[in-house]
Protein backbone atom coordinates (compact mmCIF):
# COMPACT_ATOMS: atom_id res chain seq x y z
CA UNK A 1 0.00 0.00 0.00
CA UNK A 2 1.37 3.31 -0.86
CA UNK A 3 0.15 6.69 -0.93
CA UNK A 4 -0.36 8.83 -4.49
CA UNK A 5 2.08 11.35 -4.46
CA UNK A 6 0.53 15.27 -5.05
CA UNK A 7 3.07 16.68 -7.32
CA UNK A 8 2.85 20.42 -7.38
CA UNK A 9 4.86 21.27 -10.32
CA UNK A 10 3.36 22.68 -13.45
CA UNK A 11 3.57 21.47 -16.46
CA UNK A 12 5.02 25.18 -17.29
CA UNK A 13 7.81 24.67 -15.01
CA UNK A 14 8.22 21.37 -16.02
CA UNK A 15 9.26 22.48 -19.48
CA UNK A 16 11.71 24.89 -18.19
CA UNK A 17 13.13 22.60 -16.16
CA UNK A 18 13.48 20.15 -19.01
CA UNK A 19 14.35 23.22 -21.45
CA UNK A 20 17.49 23.52 -19.08
CA UNK A 21 18.57 19.98 -18.76
CA UNK A 22 18.44 20.33 -22.61
CA UNK A 23 20.19 23.12 -22.71
CA UNK A 24 22.81 21.98 -19.98
CA UNK A 25 23.27 18.81 -22.29
CA UNK A 26 23.41 20.45 -24.99
CA UNK A 27 25.96 22.98 -23.72
CA UNK A 28 28.12 20.25 -21.96
CA UNK A 29 28.37 18.94 -25.76
CA UNK A 30 29.16 21.87 -27.36
CA UNK A 31 31.80 21.94 -24.60
CA UNK A 32 33.46 18.93 -25.28
CA UNK A 33 33.11 19.58 -29.14
CA UNK A 34 34.95 22.67 -28.18
CA UNK A 35 37.49 20.88 -26.29
CA UNK A 36 37.61 18.30 -29.05
CA UNK A 37 38.37 21.50 -31.81
CA UNK A 38 40.76 23.01 -30.08
CA UNK A 39 42.38 19.90 -29.33
CA UNK A 40 42.56 18.65 -32.83
CA UNK A 41 43.24 22.49 -34.16
CA UNK A 42 46.19 22.48 -31.22
CA UNK A 43 47.31 19.11 -32.50
CA UNK A 44 47.42 20.02 -36.13
CA UNK A 45 49.12 23.00 -35.61
CA UNK A 46 51.71 21.60 -33.44
CA UNK A 47 52.24 19.45 -36.32
CA UNK A 48 52.31 21.91 -39.07
CA UNK A 49 55.16 24.00 -36.98
CA UNK A 50 57.13 21.08 -36.77
CA UNK A 51 56.81 19.98 -40.37
CA UNK A 52 57.99 23.83 -40.68
CA UNK A 53 60.89 23.13 -38.94
CA UNK A 54 61.69 19.91 -40.77
CA UNK A 55 61.46 21.50 -44.07
CA UNK A 56 63.23 24.94 -42.65
CA UNK A 57 65.89 22.58 -41.65
CA UNK A 58 65.94 20.43 -44.86
CA UNK A 59 65.99 23.54 -47.18
CA UNK A 60 69.38 24.69 -44.74
CA UNK A 61 70.85 21.87 -45.47
CA UNK A 62 70.33 22.03 -49.12
CA UNK A 63 72.03 25.42 -48.94
CA UNK A 64 74.91 24.36 -47.66
CA UNK A 65 75.98 21.59 -49.89
CA UNK A 66 77.50 23.49 -52.15
CA UNK A 67 79.97 24.38 -49.17
CA UNK A 68 80.05 21.23 -48.18
CA UNK A 69 81.52 20.50 -51.80
CA UNK A 70 83.90 23.15 -51.93
CA UNK A 71 85.56 21.72 -48.58
CA UNK A 72 85.70 18.55 -50.05
CA UNK A 73 87.07 19.54 -52.94
CA UNK A 74 89.29 22.02 -50.59
CA UNK A 75 90.20 18.70 -48.49
CA UNK A 76 91.16 16.54 -50.90
CA UNK A 77 93.34 19.12 -52.63
CA UNK A 78 95.20 19.43 -49.85
CA UNK A 79 94.89 15.93 -49.07
CA UNK A 80 97.08 15.67 -52.30
CA UNK A 81 99.07 18.09 -51.91
CA UNK A 82 100.33 16.66 -48.66
CA UNK A 83 100.68 13.42 -50.62
CA UNK A 84 103.03 15.50 -52.92
CA UNK A 85 105.13 16.82 -50.10
CA UNK A 86 105.02 13.70 -47.98
CA UNK A 87 106.61 12.46 -51.66
CA UNK A 88 108.67 15.24 -52.18
CA UNK A 89 110.50 15.21 -48.84
CA UNK A 90 110.60 10.71 -48.84
CA UNK A 91 112.17 11.27 -52.05
CA UNK A 92 115.06 14.17 -50.92
CA UNK A 93 118.52 12.51 -50.65
CA UNK A 94 120.08 14.26 -47.71
CA UNK A 95 123.73 14.62 -48.47
CA UNK A 96 126.16 11.84 -47.61
CA UNK A 97 128.83 11.30 -44.72
CA UNK A 98 131.86 10.13 -44.81
CA UNK A 99 131.65 6.79 -42.66
CA UNK A 100 128.45 6.11 -45.63
CA UNK A 101 131.25 6.14 -48.05
CA UNK A 102 134.09 4.22 -45.87
CA UNK A 103 130.85 1.64 -44.95
CA UNK A 104 129.67 1.54 -49.00
CA UNK A 105 133.62 1.11 -50.20
CA UNK A 106 133.81 -2.06 -47.82
CA UNK A 107 130.64 -3.61 -48.70
CA UNK A 108 131.34 -3.04 -52.27
CA UNK A 109 135.48 -4.51 -51.96
CA UNK A 110 135.78 -7.28 -53.61
CA UNK A 111 137.21 -10.34 -51.62
CA UNK A 112 141.25 -10.15 -53.30
CA UNK A 113 141.53 -6.66 -53.06
CA UNK A 114 142.59 -4.44 -49.83
CA UNK A 115 142.54 -0.96 -49.11
CA UNK A 116 145.94 0.59 -47.60
CA UNK A 117 144.71 4.53 -47.84
CA UNK A 118 141.95 6.47 -48.05
CA UNK A 119 141.74 10.27 -48.51
CA UNK A 120 138.54 12.18 -48.54
CA UNK A 121 138.96 15.97 -50.09
CA UNK A 122 135.81 18.29 -50.03
CA UNK A 123 135.20 20.61 -52.45
CA UNK A 124 132.49 23.71 -51.93
CA UNK A 125 131.73 24.49 -56.05
CA UNK A 126 130.74 22.25 -56.80
CA UNK A 127 130.29 20.82 -53.36
CA UNK A 128 131.48 17.59 -53.62
CA UNK A 129 133.50 15.06 -51.51
CA UNK A 130 136.86 13.46 -53.64
CA UNK A 131 137.37 9.99 -52.40
CA UNK A 132 140.52 8.69 -53.47
CA UNK A 133 141.55 5.27 -52.55
CA UNK A 134 145.30 3.37 -52.18
CA UNK A 135 145.14 -0.15 -52.03
CA UNK A 136 146.10 -3.74 -53.45
CA UNK A 137 144.39 -6.21 -55.79
CA UNK A 138 145.28 -9.83 -56.41
CA UNK A 139 144.64 -9.08 -60.30
CA UNK A 140 143.88 -6.56 -62.58
CA UNK A 141 140.46 -8.32 -63.13
CA UNK A 142 139.62 -7.64 -59.14
CA UNK A 143 140.52 -3.63 -59.99
CA UNK A 144 138.36 -3.74 -62.55
CA UNK A 145 135.85 -5.66 -60.72
CA UNK A 146 135.98 -2.82 -57.70
CA UNK A 147 136.17 0.07 -60.27
CA UNK A 148 132.60 -1.63 -61.75
CA UNK A 149 130.80 -2.07 -58.13
CA UNK A 150 131.88 1.18 -57.36
CA UNK A 151 130.68 3.13 -60.71
CA UNK A 152 127.47 0.99 -60.38
CA UNK A 153 126.25 2.88 -57.31
CA UNK A 154 124.50 5.71 -57.86
CA UNK A 155 126.13 8.34 -55.19
CA UNK A 156 129.54 7.72 -56.62
CA UNK A 157 130.42 9.50 -59.68
CA UNK A 158 133.62 9.71 -62.35
CA UNK A 159 134.88 6.68 -61.03
CA UNK A 160 138.51 6.06 -62.24
CA UNK A 161 141.68 4.19 -61.64
CA UNK A 162 144.20 6.88 -61.35
CA UNK A 163 147.01 4.53 -60.85
CA UNK A 164 147.45 1.05 -61.80
CA UNK A 165 151.04 -0.63 -61.27
CA UNK A 166 152.25 -4.30 -60.57
CA UNK A 167 154.37 -5.25 -57.88
CA UNK A 168 155.54 -8.17 -56.34
CA UNK A 169 154.60 -8.75 -52.93
CA UNK A 170 156.28 -11.55 -51.05
CA UNK A 171 156.73 -13.37 -54.50
CA UNK A 172 152.87 -12.86 -55.57
CA UNK A 173 152.32 -10.30 -58.78
CA UNK A 174 149.56 -7.81 -57.17
CA UNK A 175 148.29 -4.98 -58.78
CA UNK A 176 148.79 -1.46 -56.44
CA UNK A 177 146.13 0.78 -57.59
CA UNK A 178 144.74 4.50 -56.58
CA UNK A 179 141.21 4.97 -57.37
CA UNK A 180 139.02 8.33 -57.47
CA UNK A 181 135.67 9.13 -57.47
CA UNK A 182 133.50 12.37 -56.82
CA UNK A 183 130.32 11.96 -53.90
CA UNK A 184 128.12 15.13 -54.99
CA UNK A 185 127.02 16.38 -51.23
CA UNK A 186 124.04 18.47 -53.03
CA UNK A 187 120.59 17.42 -51.49
CA UNK A 188 119.01 15.81 -54.27
CA UNK A 189 115.32 15.08 -55.17
CA UNK A 190 114.81 11.04 -55.79
CA UNK A 191 112.52 9.87 -58.18
CA UNK A 192 109.68 8.63 -56.06
CA UNK A 193 109.40 5.25 -57.80
CA UNK A 194 113.42 4.47 -56.52
CA UNK A 195 114.49 3.30 -53.23
CA UNK A 196 115.00 6.02 -50.47
CA UNK A 197 118.47 4.82 -49.76
CA UNK A 198 121.69 7.24 -50.72
CA UNK A 199 123.76 4.20 -51.92
CA UNK A 200 122.02 2.20 -53.55
CA UNK A 201 123.48 0.61 -57.09
CA UNK A 202 122.84 0.45 -60.11
CA UNK A 203 121.05 -2.51 -61.74
CA UNK B 1 39.96 19.36 -12.52
CA UNK B 2 36.92 17.11 -9.76
CA UNK B 3 34.37 19.43 -11.03
CA UNK B 4 35.13 18.97 -14.76
CA UNK B 5 34.75 14.82 -14.20
CA UNK B 6 31.54 15.52 -12.39
CA UNK B 7 30.29 17.40 -15.17
CA UNK B 8 30.92 14.47 -17.57
CA UNK B 9 29.95 11.72 -15.69
CA UNK B 10 26.35 10.94 -15.41
CA UNK B 11 24.42 11.45 -12.39
CA UNK B 12 22.79 8.24 -10.83
CA UNK B 13 21.90 10.67 -7.26
CA UNK B 14 18.84 11.95 -6.59
CA UNK B 15 18.50 14.71 -3.99
CA UNK B 16 15.11 15.24 -1.56
CA UNK B 17 15.27 19.05 -0.64
CA UNK B 18 12.88 19.82 2.50
CA UNK B 19 12.28 23.58 2.41
CA UNK B 20 10.81 23.66 5.69
CA UNK B 21 10.25 26.76 8.18
CA UNK B 22 13.45 27.04 10.04
CA UNK B 23 15.68 25.72 6.52
CA UNK B 24 16.33 23.32 3.92
CA UNK B 25 17.38 19.85 4.50
CA UNK B 26 19.15 18.38 2.00
CA UNK B 27 18.58 14.18 1.68
CA UNK B 28 20.78 12.27 -1.63
CA UNK B 29 20.10 8.69 -2.83
CA UNK B 30 23.11 7.12 -4.43
CA UNK B 31 20.89 5.17 -7.10
CA UNK B 32 20.17 2.54 -4.82
CA UNK B 33 17.97 2.26 -1.22
CA UNK B 34 20.63 4.23 1.29
CA UNK B 35 21.23 7.29 2.14
CA UNK B 36 24.98 9.09 0.86
CA UNK B 37 24.34 11.89 2.41
CA UNK B 38 21.66 13.99 4.33
CA UNK B 39 22.50 17.78 5.57
CA UNK B 40 20.80 20.76 7.30
CA UNK B 41 20.84 24.46 6.39
CA UNK B 42 19.57 26.39 8.88
CA UNK B 43 18.05 29.59 8.16
CA UNK B 44 19.77 32.36 10.22
CA UNK B 45 17.64 34.78 12.24
CA UNK B 46 15.37 37.20 11.08
CA UNK B 47 16.34 36.00 7.47
CA UNK B 48 13.59 33.85 4.79
CA UNK B 49 13.73 29.98 5.76
CA UNK B 50 15.03 30.01 1.29
CA UNK B 51 17.16 32.86 1.60
CA UNK B 52 20.19 33.90 0.32
CA UNK B 53 22.56 32.44 2.34
CA UNK B 54 21.15 29.02 2.34
CA UNK B 55 20.59 29.24 -1.45
CA UNK B 56 24.01 29.68 -1.19
CA UNK B 57 25.34 27.17 1.42
CA UNK B 58 23.03 25.01 -0.91
CA UNK B 59 24.89 25.77 -4.08
CA UNK B 60 28.11 25.14 -2.45
CA UNK B 61 27.27 22.07 -1.11
CA UNK B 62 26.40 20.89 -4.50
CA UNK B 63 29.00 21.64 -6.15
CA UNK B 64 31.09 19.64 -3.21
CA UNK B 65 29.31 16.84 -3.62
CA UNK B 66 29.11 17.10 -7.35
CA UNK B 67 25.55 16.69 -7.44
CA UNK B 68 25.03 19.15 -10.45
CA UNK B 69 22.75 17.95 -13.15
CA UNK B 70 20.93 15.56 -10.64
CA UNK B 71 17.36 15.07 -10.02
CA UNK B 72 15.97 16.96 -6.94
CA UNK B 73 12.41 16.26 -5.37
CA UNK B 74 10.62 19.29 -3.63
CA UNK B 75 8.91 19.09 -0.26
CA UNK B 76 7.44 22.52 0.50
CA UNK B 77 6.19 23.02 4.11
CA UNK B 78 2.79 22.80 4.99
CA UNK B 79 2.98 26.44 5.86
CA UNK B 80 3.32 27.43 2.06
CA UNK B 81 0.33 24.91 0.96
CA UNK B 82 -3.27 25.78 1.33
CA UNK B 83 -5.28 23.02 2.47
CA UNK B 84 -8.63 22.07 3.30
CA UNK B 85 -11.42 19.39 2.61
CA UNK B 86 -14.37 18.94 0.43
CA UNK B 87 -16.98 16.72 0.03
CA UNK B 88 -17.77 16.15 -3.55
CA UNK B 89 -19.85 14.18 -5.34
CA UNK B 90 -18.84 10.85 -7.17
CA UNK B 91 -17.03 11.87 -10.52
CA UNK B 92 -14.88 11.02 -13.02
CA UNK B 93 -10.66 12.40 -12.20
CA UNK B 94 -11.20 14.97 -15.24
CA UNK B 95 -14.82 16.32 -13.79
CA UNK B 96 -13.36 16.37 -10.21
CA UNK B 97 -10.06 18.05 -11.26
CA UNK B 98 -12.36 20.96 -12.61
CA UNK B 99 -14.55 21.15 -10.07
CA UNK B 100 -12.14 21.49 -7.39
CA UNK B 101 -10.35 24.31 -9.31
CA UNK B 102 -13.35 25.86 -8.50
CA UNK B 103 -14.05 25.18 -5.49
CA UNK B 104 -10.63 26.37 -4.27
CA UNK B 105 -10.60 29.46 -6.17
CA UNK B 106 -14.09 30.41 -4.65
CA UNK B 107 -12.77 29.27 -0.96
CA UNK B 108 -9.62 31.08 -0.71
CA UNK B 109 -10.36 33.90 -3.98
CA UNK B 110 -7.74 32.24 -5.32
CA UNK B 111 -6.26 33.48 -8.75
CA UNK B 112 -6.32 30.44 -10.50
CA UNK B 113 -3.82 31.70 -13.45
CA UNK B 114 -1.05 32.30 -10.31
CA UNK B 115 -1.97 29.29 -7.93
CA UNK B 116 -1.29 25.70 -8.76
CA UNK B 117 -4.24 24.15 -7.30
CA UNK B 118 -4.15 19.77 -7.00
CA UNK B 119 -6.46 17.15 -5.56
CA UNK B 120 -6.01 13.94 -3.75
CA UNK B 121 -8.87 11.85 -3.03
CA UNK B 122 -9.63 10.75 0.63
CA UNK B 123 -10.58 7.69 1.81
CA UNK B 124 -14.10 7.37 1.64
CA UNK B 125 -16.53 6.92 4.67
CA UNK B 126 -19.58 5.04 4.68
CA UNK B 127 -21.95 7.09 2.24
CA UNK B 128 -21.31 7.71 -1.34
CA UNK B 129 -20.16 10.80 -0.94
CA UNK B 130 -16.45 11.84 -2.07
CA UNK B 131 -14.12 13.80 0.38
CA UNK B 132 -11.23 15.14 -1.52
CA UNK B 133 -8.38 17.45 0.22
CA UNK B 134 -7.85 20.68 -1.66
CA UNK B 135 -4.38 22.10 -2.15
CA UNK B 136 -3.35 24.96 -3.17
CA UNK B 137 0.01 26.95 -3.33
CA UNK B 138 0.94 30.22 -5.28
CA UNK B 139 2.96 30.01 -8.14
CA UNK B 140 5.65 32.65 -7.23
CA UNK B 141 6.32 30.57 -3.94
CA UNK B 142 6.57 27.14 -6.17
CA UNK B 143 8.94 29.79 -8.67
CA UNK B 144 10.84 30.42 -5.70
CA UNK B 145 11.01 26.67 -4.55
CA UNK B 146 12.04 25.31 -8.04
CA UNK B 147 14.76 28.60 -8.53
CA UNK B 148 16.34 27.44 -5.67
CA UNK B 149 16.88 24.22 -6.81
CA UNK B 150 18.00 25.35 -10.70
CA UNK B 151 20.37 27.91 -9.00
CA UNK B 152 22.18 25.21 -7.11
CA UNK B 153 22.56 23.55 -10.36
CA UNK B 154 19.57 20.53 -9.65
CA UNK B 155 16.76 19.79 -11.94
CA UNK B 156 13.27 19.41 -10.12
CA UNK B 157 11.58 16.34 -11.27
CA UNK B 158 8.46 16.58 -8.37
CA UNK B 159 7.06 19.09 -5.80
CA UNK B 160 4.95 17.87 -3.09
CA UNK B 161 4.01 18.69 0.79
CA UNK B 162 5.88 18.07 3.26
CA UNK B 163 3.19 16.37 5.45
CA UNK B 164 2.34 13.95 2.72
CA UNK B 165 5.41 12.86 1.51
CA UNK B 166 6.27 11.89 5.58
CA UNK B 167 2.62 10.00 5.01
CA UNK B 168 3.69 7.99 2.03
CA UNK B 169 7.47 7.03 3.18
CA UNK B 170 5.46 5.80 6.51
CA UNK B 171 2.80 4.14 4.37
CA UNK B 172 5.95 2.41 1.92
CA UNK B 173 8.45 1.68 4.69
CA UNK B 174 6.31 0.97 7.73
CA UNK B 175 3.73 -1.63 7.73
CA UNK B 176 2.45 -0.79 11.06
CA UNK B 177 1.20 2.35 9.78
CA UNK B 178 -0.04 0.80 6.30
CA UNK B 179 -2.87 -1.18 8.80
CA UNK B 180 -5.74 0.15 10.46
CA UNK B 181 -6.67 3.55 11.11
CA UNK B 182 -3.22 5.66 12.52
CA UNK B 183 -3.20 9.27 13.26
CA UNK B 184 -0.12 10.99 12.11
CA UNK B 185 1.30 14.43 13.16
CA UNK B 186 3.96 15.69 11.05
CA UNK B 187 5.34 18.48 13.63
CA UNK B 188 6.98 21.57 11.45
CA UNK B 189 8.42 24.78 13.71
CA UNK B 190 5.54 26.60 12.35
CA UNK B 191 2.73 24.24 11.38
CA UNK B 192 1.92 21.11 12.68
CA UNK B 193 -0.15 19.03 10.25
CA UNK B 194 -2.51 15.92 11.49
CA UNK B 195 -3.45 13.50 9.13
CA UNK B 196 -5.57 10.31 9.55
CA UNK B 197 -4.61 7.29 7.79
CA UNK B 198 -7.28 4.12 7.42
CA UNK B 199 -5.83 1.27 5.77
CA UNK B 200 -2.69 3.12 4.18
CA UNK B 201 -5.33 5.61 2.91
CA UNK B 202 -5.35 9.38 3.72
CA UNK B 203 -8.49 10.15 5.66
CA UNK B 204 -8.10 13.70 7.09
CA UNK B 205 -5.67 15.81 6.61
CA UNK B 206 -5.46 19.02 8.90
CA UNK B 207 -2.85 22.15 9.10
CA UNK B 208 -2.22 24.25 12.66
CA UNK B 209 0.01 27.04 12.27
CA UNK B 210 1.60 27.72 15.63
CA UNK B 211 5.12 28.38 16.74
CA UNK B 212 5.44 24.51 18.04
CA UNK B 213 9.73 25.37 17.26
CA UNK B 214 9.96 27.68 20.32
CA UNK B 215 8.37 24.79 22.48
CA UNK B 216 11.63 23.02 21.39
CA UNK B 217 14.33 22.91 24.88
CA UNK B 218 16.79 24.99 22.84
CA UNK B 219 14.52 27.82 22.20
CA UNK B 220 12.62 28.22 25.45
CA UNK B 221 10.50 31.22 25.54
CA UNK B 222 12.45 33.85 28.29
CA UNK B 223 9.89 35.84 30.00
CA UNK B 224 10.02 39.48 30.95
CA UNK B 225 8.68 40.92 34.15
CA UNK B 226 5.45 40.81 34.33
CA UNK B 227 4.76 38.61 30.97
CA UNK B 228 2.34 35.61 32.10
CA UNK B 229 5.15 32.49 31.79
CA UNK B 230 4.75 30.46 28.96
CA UNK B 231 5.31 26.99 31.19
CA UNK B 232 3.07 26.99 34.40
CA UNK B 233 4.70 24.07 35.87
CA UNK B 234 8.41 24.54 35.25
CA UNK B 235 9.15 20.67 36.46
CA UNK B 236 6.24 19.10 34.33
CA UNK B 237 7.68 20.30 30.64
CA UNK B 238 5.10 18.39 29.24
CA UNK B 239 2.73 21.67 29.89
CA UNK B 240 4.06 23.39 26.92
CA UNK B 241 2.69 20.89 24.50
CA UNK B 242 -0.54 21.12 25.93
CA UNK B 243 -2.24 23.36 23.36
CA UNK B 244 -0.87 21.43 19.94
CA UNK B 245 -2.51 18.58 21.92
CA UNK B 246 -5.91 19.83 22.68
CA UNK B 247 -5.74 21.35 19.26
CA UNK B 248 -5.21 17.84 17.64
CA UNK B 249 -7.74 16.49 20.02
CA UNK B 250 -10.21 18.14 19.10
CA UNK B 251 -9.79 18.01 14.90
CA UNK B 252 -9.39 13.85 15.86
CA UNK B 253 -12.83 14.94 17.46
CA UNK B 254 -14.30 16.95 14.42
CA UNK B 255 -12.90 14.47 11.95
CA UNK B 256 -13.21 10.99 13.60
CA UNK B 257 -16.17 9.17 14.74
CA UNK B 258 -16.16 6.67 17.46
CA UNK B 259 -16.01 3.75 14.75
CA UNK B 260 -12.95 5.19 13.09
CA UNK B 261 -10.88 6.36 15.89
CA UNK B 262 -7.59 5.94 15.53
CA UNK B 263 -6.00 3.42 17.54
CA UNK B 264 -2.26 5.07 18.01
CA UNK B 265 -0.51 8.04 17.00
CA UNK B 266 3.16 8.41 14.80
CA UNK B 267 5.09 11.82 15.15
CA UNK B 268 7.19 12.81 12.54
CA UNK B 269 9.07 16.09 11.71
CA UNK B 270 11.82 18.64 12.80
CA UNK B 271 10.24 18.86 16.24
CA UNK B 272 9.00 15.83 17.08
CA UNK B 273 12.05 14.84 19.24
CA UNK B 274 10.99 14.99 22.97
CA UNK B 275 9.25 12.41 24.95
CA UNK B 276 7.41 15.31 26.62
CA UNK B 277 5.26 15.23 23.85
CA UNK B 278 4.60 11.77 23.49
CA UNK B 279 3.70 11.75 27.23
CA UNK B 280 1.46 15.06 26.75
CA UNK B 281 -0.45 13.56 23.12
CA UNK B 282 -1.15 10.32 24.90
CA UNK B 283 -2.50 11.89 27.84
CA UNK B 284 -4.84 14.61 26.34
CA UNK B 285 -5.73 12.21 23.38
CA UNK B 286 -5.83 8.93 25.31
CA UNK B 287 -3.83 7.14 22.24
CA UNK B 288 -0.52 5.35 22.26
CA UNK B 289 1.56 7.61 20.40
CA UNK B 290 5.30 6.96 18.98
CA UNK B 291 8.28 8.72 17.14
CA UNK B 292 7.68 6.91 13.25
CA UNK B 293 11.36 5.87 13.35
CA UNK B 294 12.02 7.45 10.08
CA UNK B 295 15.77 6.92 10.38
CA UNK B 296 15.16 3.39 10.02
CA UNK B 297 12.88 3.51 7.09
CA UNK B 298 16.36 3.35 4.82
CA UNK B 299 19.53 1.57 5.93
CA UNK B 300 21.11 3.43 8.60
CA UNK B 301 22.96 6.49 8.11
CA UNK B 302 24.81 8.78 10.52
CA UNK B 303 23.07 11.58 9.53
CA UNK B 304 19.86 10.65 9.95
CA UNK B 305 19.15 11.15 13.55
CA UNK B 306 15.87 11.49 14.43
CA UNK B 307 12.20 12.46 12.66
CA UNK B 308 13.56 15.50 11.33
CA UNK B 309 13.93 13.94 7.89
CA UNK B 310 11.04 11.65 7.64
CA UNK B 311 9.56 14.24 4.95
CA UNK B 312 13.06 13.93 2.67
CA UNK B 313 13.14 10.81 2.71
CA UNK B 314 9.67 10.21 2.51
CA UNK B 315 9.43 11.96 -1.09
CA UNK B 316 11.55 9.73 -2.32
CA UNK B 317 9.28 6.84 -1.59
CA UNK B 318 8.15 4.65 -4.73
CA UNK B 319 5.02 6.11 -6.89
CA UNK B 320 2.50 3.33 -6.57
CA UNK B 321 2.46 2.08 -9.26
CA UNK B 322 6.43 1.62 -9.17
CA UNK B 323 6.03 -0.18 -5.55
CA UNK B 324 3.05 -2.56 -6.48
CA UNK B 325 5.56 -2.98 -9.64
CA UNK B 326 8.54 -3.12 -7.25
CA UNK B 327 6.44 -6.06 -5.22
CA UNK B 328 5.26 -8.01 -7.48
CA UNK B 329 8.75 -8.40 -8.76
Amino acid sequence: MTLARVDFLPRSLQRTIHARQSRRRSGLLAGLLLALSVGASLHSWNTMRRADLARNQGAQMVATVPDMEQDLNRLAAEQAALEHSLQMTDGVVPPVKVSHVIATVTHLLPDRVTLHGLRVETEDTPRQMLVVLQGVAASNKDLTDLERRLADCAAFRGVSIAESRAVEIQDRRVETFTLSFRVPLEVRVRKPDRPPLAMETHR
Amino acid sequence: MHRIAHMFRPSQSTVALDLGTDGLRAVVLDGGPGVRTAVFFRAPAGEQPWGDSVRAELARWVRTHGLQGASAQLVLNARVILADTAVMPAMPDAELSASVRFEAADRWNLDQGSSVIRHMRLATGADATQPVLILATREDQLDAAVDLALQAGLHPSHVECAPLAAARGAVQWNRSIAEGDVAMLHLDPRVATLMVLRGGELAMFRSIEGEWGRNGPRTRHTTGEGDIPLEPDPDHPAWRWTGLAEEVLLLLRNGCTKSNWPGRMVLTGPCATETELLQTLQGVCGLSVTFAGSDQWVPPCKDLTDEAWASAIGCLADEPATAEARRAA
